[in-house]
């Protein structure tokens, strides 16, 4: 017995696993390469190497935890071999129309896209830390696996990362400019 | 704005789902992946470590091919399968079985599209075996026709989806590729329909050859439509190779002619943004430097399998591209940046159709040599198909596509 049904509960598991996730790990290889053919590509990597982990007979507790790392493993590597280009391309492409926030004023969606433009300037070291945190709603610990950090780091770079998203979302206005210097 | 409102436009300006579609065959995929993927822990125990530590040094195609020729069918059948034509009783194996399985280890579109490719080649080379053995009938003829058609237009979709992901050099690629090989092809029938006295089947393979030229002018026309969409692509269009044109075929000229609107549109779009970026112009040189080496290499290795009048055509190719990328060189040295953008590009399309020809008269060179008309089984021929808990013996003679799909998944449960 055993194989057989193991087989068919670990089926079931792995595919309600892709239907809960696959957008969420889709979106976070999107936002990170600017390609949807190479997220789709990590998508399908993510999943098909996730199942093999699973046919050594190994257990999979945390689906969302465990796909996001390996999607984060196989964007390292996409990295290595090629820069990605930017949010901005995305936007050029008219790919979030395709899914626009509905109910926004025009006032609004350009705040959006301030937002968009502020992410895409943050440093990479909190610009996927913050994705994970607030994107995908991952906690530190959770995310601290992910990356392979300790919870602590993560911690701090989440603060500072929304503190630069801050500064370069939120323009320093001339009136604030020297007190600001004061300080640094 | 405070740190909620931050985070929730945080949340709005990454909010991105992913297409139905996508989401549709990636999960199809993976269905048939974890069935081919079985949990092995069970197995675990039968087999020494070693076993799974030679698997698992492989990469994951591998092992998938592995199991679809060897655990499905049995080495023996699968292989067999391979050198069958229409009307031949293992033929519907090679279909749908062993084409459909390898089809799934394709899993980017450049790969999907390569694929689609290597099999419009196949239905060809089946096209030109059936005529010259006075096989080919209406039947036959209309089964591989449409096949061809089926994945000639698999391979222009993937060209284009390559082309809307930004992958402007993998689309250009695929669609030169395609183009040279339905040239290349092309002459391959008109050839052989000089040598075939039989006059039914003289007209049956002259029909493939139509509809190798339909193809290949429809690939031209959609290409130039698309052209038509990029008013700075479309100056490109006119740009035409001259030297060593004027032996080739009036269809090999068609096609060149689409395969370089599709490479235009490649350098159309470094253009797109105003001039053309030092960035752009290095991005280019080394494509088309890249694709030479590797086409003088391939050509070099097939050389002596080309037969001697092809090779003229192979070696006028590639010297082209080298023309082509020689003056590229002076253009960006006396500063026209398109030009030499341009010139890239050809030198890019050249260097892909060279290779292409290279391969496809290599080919038709062995199939000459050592490939005969598999014999058809004799009536009433089956294929026994095992697995370890299952043995099913089906007679493919009398079953579609649907039967052998259906016993080979109750296989695989």
């Amino acid at each position: 017995m055993g194989n057989s049904s193991e087989n068919k509960d670990m089926r079931e598991s792995f595919l309600a696993a892709y239907d809960e996730y696959a957008n969420a790990i889709y979106r976070f290889a999107l936002l990170k390469t600017s390609h949807p053919e190479t997220a789709e590509d990590i998508l399908q990597d993510t999943f098909t190497k996730t199942w093999d982990y699973c046919t050594g007979g190994k257990e999979v507790r945390e689906w969302k935890q465990f796909l996001f790392r390996v999607a984060y493993n196989l964007i390292v590597d996409y990295y290595r071999k090629k820069k990605a280009t930017s949010l901005d391309a995305l936007e050029e492409e008219g790919f979030y129309a395709t899914d626009p926030n509905p109910g926004l004023n025009a006032e609004e969606m350009a705040e959006v896209q301030r937002v968009r433009k502020a992410i895409n300037e943050l440093p990479d070291l909190y610009r996927d830390i913050i994705l994970l945190r607030y994107t995908e709603g991952l906690g530190p610990k959770e995310i601290a696996e992910i990356v392979g950090l300790a919870e602590n780091t993560v911690s701090v770079r989440i603060h500072r990362g929304m503190d630069r998203l801050r500064k370069i979302y939120e323009p320093v206005r001339p009136d604030s400019k020297t007190e600001r210097n004061a300080y640094e | 704005m405070n740190d909620n409102e931050l985070k929730k436009r945080i949340r709005q300006a990454s909010n991105i789902k992913l297409p139905e579609e996508a989401r549709d065959r990636t999960r199809a995929i993976l269905e048939r992946y974890i069935e081919m993927m079985p949990i092995q822990k069970a197995l675990a125990t039968e087999y020494s470590p070693s076993f799974f530590a030679f698997f698992a040094s492989l990469r994951r195609p591998v092992v998938l091919a592995s199991i679809a020729t060897v655990v499905l069918l049995g080495g023996g059948t699968a292989y067999a399968a391979e050198n069958t034509l229409p009307g031949d009783i293992l033929y519907p194996v090679k279909i749908h079985i062993n084409e459909e399985v390898r089809g799934t280890l394709a899993t980017s579109a450049k790969s999907r599209g390569e694929w689609a490719i290597a099999r419009a080649e196949r239905r060809l080379a089946e096209a030109t075996a059936l005529a010259q053995a006075s096989r080919l009938s209406d039947e036959t003829n209309g089964e591989v026709q449409s096949r061809l058609k089926e994945h000639i237009a698999e391979a222009r979709a993937q060209a284009k989806r390559m082309e809307s992901g930004r992958d402007a050099e993998g689309s250009a690629e695929v669609t030169a590729r395609l183009t040279a090989i339905l040239s290349a092809h092309e002459s391959v029938l008109l050839e052989a329909s000089t040598g075939i006295t039989d006059t039914n089947s003289r007209e049956q393979i002259l029909s493939v050859l139509s509809g190798v030229r339909a193809s290949i002018s429809s690939g031209d026309h959609g290409a130039r439509a698309d052209a038509a969409l990029s008013a700075k692509a479309k100056s490109n269009r006119e740009e035409v190779h001259g030297a060593g044109e004027s032996s080739r075929a009036a269809g090999e000229r068609s096609a060149a002619d689409g395969a370089q609107v599709a490479t235009s549109k490649l350098a159309g779009q470094d253009e797109r943004e105003g001039d053309v970026s030092e960035a752009a112009l290095r991005v280019r040189a080394e494509a088309a430097r890249r694709r030479i080496e590797i086409a003088t290499e391939d050509i070099l290795r097939l050389l002596p399998e080309i037969p001697e009048e092809k090779r003229s055509l192979v070696d006028a190719r590639l010297a082209a591209a080298r023309s082509a990328f020689d003056k590229a060189l002076r253009e960006r040295a006396e500063g026209s940046a398109k030009e030499s953008l341009m010139l890239y590009t050809e030198a890019f399309r050249l260097a892909v159709e060279a290779r292409a020809l290279a391969q496809v008269h290599s080919r038709e060179s062995n199939e000459a040599n050592t490939n005969e008309i598999s014999p058809n089984m004799e009536n009433g021929g089956s294929i026994k198909i095992e697995s370890a808990d299952d043995s099913s013996v089906i007679d493919v003679r009398d079953k579609d596509r649907d039967a052998i799909e259906n016993t080979v998944e109750r296989i695989l449960r």
